[in-house]
Protein backbone atom coordinates (compact mmCIF):
# COMPACT_ATOMS: atom_id res chain seq x y z
CA UNK A 1 0.00 0.00 0.00
CA UNK A 2 1.21 3.42 -0.88
CA UNK A 3 2.36 5.74 1.90
CA UNK A 4 -0.40 8.41 2.51
CA UNK A 5 0.51 11.78 1.12
CA UNK A 6 1.32 14.73 3.32
CA UNK A 7 -2.04 16.26 2.55
CA UNK A 8 -3.86 13.04 3.46
CA UNK A 9 -2.04 12.80 6.77
CA UNK A 10 -2.69 16.43 7.58
CA UNK A 11 -6.39 16.17 6.83
CA UNK A 12 -6.68 12.94 8.82
CA UNK A 13 -4.97 14.48 11.84
CA UNK A 14 -7.15 17.57 11.81
CA UNK A 15 -10.31 15.54 11.30
CA UNK A 16 -9.51 13.19 14.17
CA UNK A 17 -8.70 16.08 16.47
CA UNK A 18 -11.96 17.81 15.63
CA UNK A 19 -13.89 14.58 16.11
CA UNK A 20 -12.29 13.96 19.51
CA UNK A 21 -12.58 17.47 20.87
CA UNK A 22 -15.94 18.65 19.64
CA UNK A 23 -19.47 17.39 19.77
CA UNK A 24 -21.91 17.62 16.90
CA UNK A 25 -24.41 19.27 19.21
CA UNK A 26 -21.87 21.91 20.16
CA UNK A 27 -21.26 22.60 16.52
CA UNK A 28 -24.98 22.78 15.79
CA UNK A 29 -25.48 25.12 18.71
CA UNK A 30 -22.76 27.45 17.49
CA UNK A 31 -24.03 27.29 13.94
CA UNK A 32 -27.55 28.00 15.17
CA UNK A 33 -26.35 30.94 17.23
CA UNK A 34 -24.54 32.34 14.22
CA UNK A 35 -27.51 31.95 11.90
CA UNK A 36 -30.11 33.26 14.34
CA UNK A 37 -27.76 35.96 15.61
CA UNK A 38 -27.18 37.10 12.06
CA UNK A 39 -30.90 37.36 11.51
CA UNK A 40 -31.64 39.01 14.86
CA UNK A 41 -28.80 41.52 14.80
CA UNK A 42 -30.64 43.97 12.54
CA UNK A 43 -33.59 43.84 14.95
CA UNK A 44 -31.57 45.09 17.90
CA UNK A 45 -32.65 48.53 19.06
CA UNK A 46 -30.72 50.82 16.72
CA UNK A 47 -33.60 53.09 15.77
CA UNK A 48 -34.67 51.30 12.66
CA UNK A 49 -38.30 52.05 13.42
CA UNK A 50 -38.21 55.32 11.55
CA UNK A 51 -36.83 53.70 8.45
CA UNK A 52 -39.19 50.74 8.68
CA UNK A 53 -42.17 52.99 9.14
CA UNK A 54 -41.08 55.03 6.17
CA UNK A 55 -40.74 51.85 4.10
CA UNK A 56 -44.28 50.73 4.95
CA UNK A 57 -45.73 54.15 4.30
CA UNK A 58 -43.93 54.06 0.97
CA UNK A 59 -45.64 50.79 0.05
CA UNK A 60 -49.07 52.32 0.64
CA UNK A 61 -48.12 55.53 -1.16
CA UNK A 62 -47.07 53.62 -4.25
CA UNK A 63 -50.63 52.53 -4.92
CA UNK A 64 -52.29 55.61 -3.41
CA UNK A 65 -54.02 58.45 -5.26
CA UNK A 66 -54.94 62.03 -4.36
CA UNK A 67 -58.21 62.59 -6.24
CA UNK A 68 -60.91 60.25 -4.91
CA UNK A 69 -61.39 60.55 -1.14
CA UNK A 70 -64.15 57.93 -1.19
CA UNK A 71 -61.70 55.16 -2.09
CA UNK A 72 -59.62 53.23 0.43
CA UNK A 73 -56.40 54.02 -1.42
CA UNK A 74 -56.83 57.78 -1.01
CA UNK A 75 -53.42 58.87 0.29
CA UNK A 76 -54.62 60.07 3.71
CA UNK A 77 -56.15 56.69 4.52
CA UNK A 78 -52.84 54.83 4.99
CA UNK A 79 -53.86 54.00 8.58
CA UNK A 80 -57.65 54.14 8.22
CA UNK A 81 -59.67 51.48 10.01
CA UNK A 82 -63.39 52.07 9.72
CA UNK A 83 -66.08 53.57 7.49
CA UNK A 84 -65.12 56.59 5.40
CA UNK A 85 -67.11 59.67 6.41
CA UNK A 86 -66.82 60.81 2.78
CA UNK A 87 -69.21 57.96 1.93
CA UNK A 88 -71.58 58.86 4.78
CA UNK A 89 -72.54 62.46 3.86
CA UNK A 90 -69.48 63.86 5.60
CA UNK A 91 -66.12 65.10 4.41
CA UNK A 92 -62.55 63.90 4.63
CA UNK A 93 -62.25 66.03 7.78
CA UNK A 94 -65.95 66.75 8.54
CA UNK A 95 -68.42 64.65 10.42
CA UNK A 96 -71.77 63.91 8.77
CA UNK A 97 -74.79 65.85 10.09
CA UNK A 98 -76.14 64.28 13.26
CA UNK A 99 -72.78 62.97 14.43
CA UNK A 100 -70.14 64.78 16.47
CA UNK A 101 -66.36 64.67 16.12
CA UNK A 102 -64.60 62.96 19.00
CA UNK A 103 -62.27 65.35 20.80
CA UNK A 104 -59.60 62.63 20.72
CA UNK A 105 -57.93 61.12 17.70
CA UNK A 106 -54.91 59.04 16.93
CA UNK A 107 -52.15 60.55 14.90
CA UNK A 108 -50.39 58.67 12.14
CA UNK A 109 -48.40 59.72 9.11
CA UNK A 110 -48.89 59.16 5.39
CA UNK A 111 -46.90 60.06 2.29
CA UNK A 112 -48.59 62.24 -0.31
CA UNK A 113 -47.62 60.62 -3.62
CA UNK A 114 -47.89 63.98 -5.44
CA UNK A 115 -45.02 65.63 -3.56
CA UNK A 116 -43.46 62.64 -1.78
CA UNK A 117 -43.70 64.43 1.60
CA UNK A 118 -44.78 62.85 4.89
CA UNK A 119 -47.82 64.42 6.54
CA UNK A 120 -49.31 63.87 9.99
CA UNK A 121 -52.90 62.70 9.82
CA UNK A 122 -55.41 62.76 12.68
CA UNK A 123 -57.88 59.86 12.48
CA UNK A 124 -60.91 61.17 14.25
CA UNK A 125 -64.10 59.20 14.75
CA UNK A 126 -67.53 60.74 14.35
CA UNK A 127 -69.75 59.63 17.19
CA UNK A 128 -73.30 59.69 18.48
CA UNK A 129 -75.06 58.19 15.47
CA UNK A 130 -75.55 54.56 14.44
CA UNK A 131 -72.76 52.94 12.46
CA UNK A 132 -72.63 54.15 8.84
CA UNK A 133 -71.48 50.90 7.25
CA UNK A 134 -70.43 52.32 3.86
CA UNK A 135 -66.88 52.20 2.42
CA UNK A 136 -65.17 50.05 5.03
CA UNK A 137 -61.38 50.43 4.80
CA UNK A 138 -58.64 48.67 6.69
CA UNK A 139 -55.13 50.02 6.38
CA UNK A 140 -52.45 49.38 8.95
CA UNK A 141 -49.63 51.88 8.43
CA UNK A 142 -48.02 52.54 11.82
CA UNK A 143 -50.77 50.70 13.62
CA UNK A 144 -50.08 49.12 17.00
CA UNK A 145 -52.04 46.40 18.87
CA UNK A 146 -54.86 47.49 21.18
CA UNK A 147 -52.63 47.25 24.24
CA UNK A 148 -50.92 50.35 22.81
CA UNK A 149 -54.26 52.09 22.36
CA UNK A 150 -52.89 55.52 21.51
CA UNK A 151 -51.65 54.05 18.21
CA UNK A 152 -54.34 51.48 17.62
CA UNK A 153 -57.08 52.02 15.08
CA UNK A 154 -59.08 48.94 16.08
CA UNK A 155 -60.74 50.62 19.00
CA UNK A 156 -63.61 53.06 19.24
CA UNK A 157 -62.01 56.51 19.36
CA UNK A 158 -65.03 58.32 20.80
CA UNK A 159 -63.30 59.07 24.14
CA UNK A 160 -64.50 62.40 25.43
CA UNK A 161 -67.47 62.60 23.05
CA UNK A 162 -71.01 62.74 24.42
CA UNK A 163 -71.71 59.29 23.05
CA UNK A 164 -69.44 56.30 22.46
CA UNK A 165 -71.56 55.16 19.48
CA UNK A 166 -69.30 55.01 16.40
CA UNK A 167 -70.50 56.32 13.04
CA UNK A 168 -67.50 56.82 10.69
CA UNK A 169 -63.89 58.04 10.61
CA UNK A 170 -62.33 61.21 9.21
CA UNK A 171 -58.69 61.83 8.27
CA UNK A 172 -57.78 65.44 9.02
CA UNK A 173 -54.47 66.96 8.05
CA UNK A 174 -52.36 67.96 11.05
CA UNK A 175 -49.35 69.24 9.12
CA UNK A 176 -46.06 68.31 7.50
CA UNK A 177 -44.01 65.79 9.46
CA UNK B 1 -40.21 69.10 19.23
CA UNK B 2 -43.74 69.86 18.23
CA UNK B 3 -43.71 66.85 15.96
CA UNK B 4 -42.88 64.55 18.86
CA UNK B 5 -45.85 66.06 20.70
CA UNK B 6 -48.07 65.74 17.63
CA UNK B 7 -47.18 62.10 17.08
CA UNK B 8 -47.23 60.93 20.66
CA UNK B 9 -49.49 63.15 22.73
CA UNK B 10 -51.78 65.51 20.88
CA UNK B 11 -54.23 62.90 19.60
CA UNK B 12 -55.61 62.74 23.15
CA UNK B 13 -54.27 65.81 24.97
CA UNK B 14 -55.04 67.92 21.87
CA UNK B 15 -52.89 70.50 20.12
CA UNK B 16 -53.88 73.21 22.60
CA UNK B 17 -53.44 70.92 25.62
CA UNK B 18 -57.10 71.05 26.67
CA UNK B 19 -57.62 67.26 26.83
CA UNK B 20 -60.99 65.54 26.59
CA UNK B 21 -63.70 65.84 29.20
CA UNK B 22 -63.76 62.92 31.61
CA UNK B 23 -61.18 60.84 29.70
CA UNK B 24 -57.99 62.79 29.09
CA UNK B 25 -56.71 65.35 31.60
CA UNK B 26 -55.91 68.80 30.33
CA UNK B 27 -52.29 69.92 30.35
CA UNK B 28 -52.93 73.62 29.87
CA UNK B 29 -52.91 75.56 33.10
CA UNK B 30 -52.85 72.36 35.10
CA UNK B 31 -50.09 69.79 34.61
CA UNK B 32 -47.41 71.93 36.30
CA UNK B 33 -49.26 71.66 39.63
CA UNK B 34 -47.88 68.16 40.01
CA UNK B 35 -44.43 69.65 40.59
CA UNK B 36 -45.77 71.44 43.68
CA UNK B 37 -46.83 68.42 45.73
CA UNK B 38 -44.61 65.70 47.22
CA UNK B 39 -44.41 62.72 44.86
CA UNK B 40 -45.83 64.70 41.95
CA UNK B 41 -42.54 65.17 40.13
CA UNK B 42 -42.01 61.43 40.21
CA UNK B 43 -45.61 60.68 39.24
CA UNK B 44 -45.52 62.79 36.08
CA UNK B 45 -42.77 60.75 34.46
CA UNK B 46 -44.09 57.35 35.56
CA UNK B 47 -47.53 57.54 33.95
CA UNK B 48 -48.12 55.16 31.02
CA UNK B 49 -48.10 57.86 28.33
CA UNK B 50 -44.58 58.90 29.33
CA UNK B 51 -43.10 55.54 30.32
CA UNK B 52 -44.22 53.76 27.15
CA UNK B 53 -43.80 56.56 24.65
CA UNK B 54 -42.03 55.38 21.51
CA UNK B 55 -39.22 57.89 21.95
CA UNK B 56 -35.71 57.46 23.27
CA UNK B 57 -34.85 58.87 26.71
CA UNK B 58 -33.24 62.03 25.37
CA UNK B 59 -36.12 63.05 23.12
CA UNK B 60 -38.66 62.09 25.77
CA UNK B 61 -36.88 64.25 28.36
CA UNK B 62 -36.94 67.22 26.00
CA UNK B 63 -40.60 66.62 25.22
CA UNK B 64 -41.69 66.41 28.88
CA UNK B 65 -39.81 69.61 29.76
CA UNK B 66 -41.18 71.35 26.67
CA UNK B 67 -44.71 70.27 27.54
CA UNK B 68 -44.49 71.66 31.08
CA UNK B 69 -43.00 74.97 29.93
CA UNK B 70 -45.42 75.33 27.03
CA UNK B 71 -48.72 74.36 28.63
CA UNK B 72 -48.30 75.11 32.29
CA UNK B 73 -45.47 77.56 33.05
CA UNK B 74 -47.52 79.46 35.68
CA UNK B 75 -48.27 76.38 37.77
CA UNK B 76 -44.69 75.05 37.95
CA UNK B 77 -43.06 75.04 41.37
CA UNK B 78 -40.85 78.14 41.75
CA UNK B 79 -37.82 75.92 42.30
CA UNK B 80 -38.69 73.52 39.46
CA UNK B 81 -35.63 72.09 37.75
CA UNK B 82 -36.09 70.51 34.31
CA UNK B 83 -36.09 66.71 34.25
CA UNK B 84 -32.75 65.14 33.40
CA UNK B 85 -32.29 62.31 30.91
CA UNK B 86 -31.06 60.11 33.72
CA UNK B 87 -34.18 60.78 35.78
CA UNK B 88 -36.41 59.84 32.83
CA UNK B 89 -34.38 56.71 32.12
CA UNK B 90 -34.76 55.50 35.70
CA UNK B 91 -38.46 56.37 35.84
CA UNK B 92 -39.17 54.32 32.72
CA UNK B 93 -37.93 51.23 34.56
CA UNK B 94 -40.53 51.82 37.28
CA UNK B 95 -43.93 52.30 35.61
CA UNK B 96 -46.69 53.23 38.07
CA UNK B 97 -48.84 50.25 38.90
CA UNK B 98 -51.74 52.20 40.40
CA UNK B 99 -51.98 55.37 38.32
CA UNK B 100 -55.56 56.24 39.30
CA UNK B 101 -54.91 55.75 43.02
CA UNK B 102 -51.74 57.80 43.03
CA UNK B 103 -53.39 60.50 40.93
CA UNK B 104 -56.32 60.76 43.33
CA UNK B 105 -53.91 61.12 46.24
CA UNK B 106 -51.98 63.93 44.53
CA UNK B 107 -55.15 65.74 43.44
CA UNK B 108 -56.47 65.61 47.01
CA UNK B 109 -53.18 67.05 48.22
CA UNK B 110 -53.40 69.89 45.67
CA UNK B 111 -56.91 70.66 46.88
CA UNK B 112 -55.84 70.52 50.51
CA UNK B 113 -53.12 73.07 49.77
CA UNK B 114 -55.55 75.32 47.95
CA UNK B 115 -53.83 74.85 44.59
CA UNK B 116 -57.01 73.41 43.08
CA UNK B 117 -60.64 74.18 43.92
CA UNK B 118 -62.65 71.28 45.39
CA UNK B 119 -64.10 69.05 42.70
CA UNK B 120 -61.55 70.14 40.09
CA UNK B 121 -59.19 67.38 38.93
CA UNK B 122 -58.09 68.37 35.42
CA UNK B 123 -60.62 65.95 33.92
CA UNK B 124 -63.90 67.71 34.70
CA UNK B 125 -62.39 70.91 33.35
CA UNK B 126 -61.02 69.29 30.18
CA UNK B 127 -62.52 70.19 26.82
CA UNK B 128 -66.11 69.10 26.36
CA UNK B 129 -67.34 67.89 22.99
CA UNK B 130 -68.71 70.81 20.98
Amino acid sequence: MREPSLLDRLVERVTRRVAQKSSRRGFLARLGATVVGGVMLPLLPVDRSGRLRRAHAQAFAEQAQTRDDTACNYWRYCAMDGYLCTCCNGGVAECPPGSEPSPTSWVGSCINPDDGQVYLIAYRDCCGKGVCGRCPCLSTEGEMPVYRPQLSNDIDWCFGAKSMVYHCTTAGLVGRA
Amino acid sequence: MLEDYARNCQGCHRADGTGAFGSVPRLRGFVGLFTRVPGGRDYLIRVPGVVWAMLDDTRLTRLVNWMLRTYSPEELAPDFRPYTVDEIRRARRRPLAGVATERARLIAEMQRRGLLPPGEDGLVSARRAP
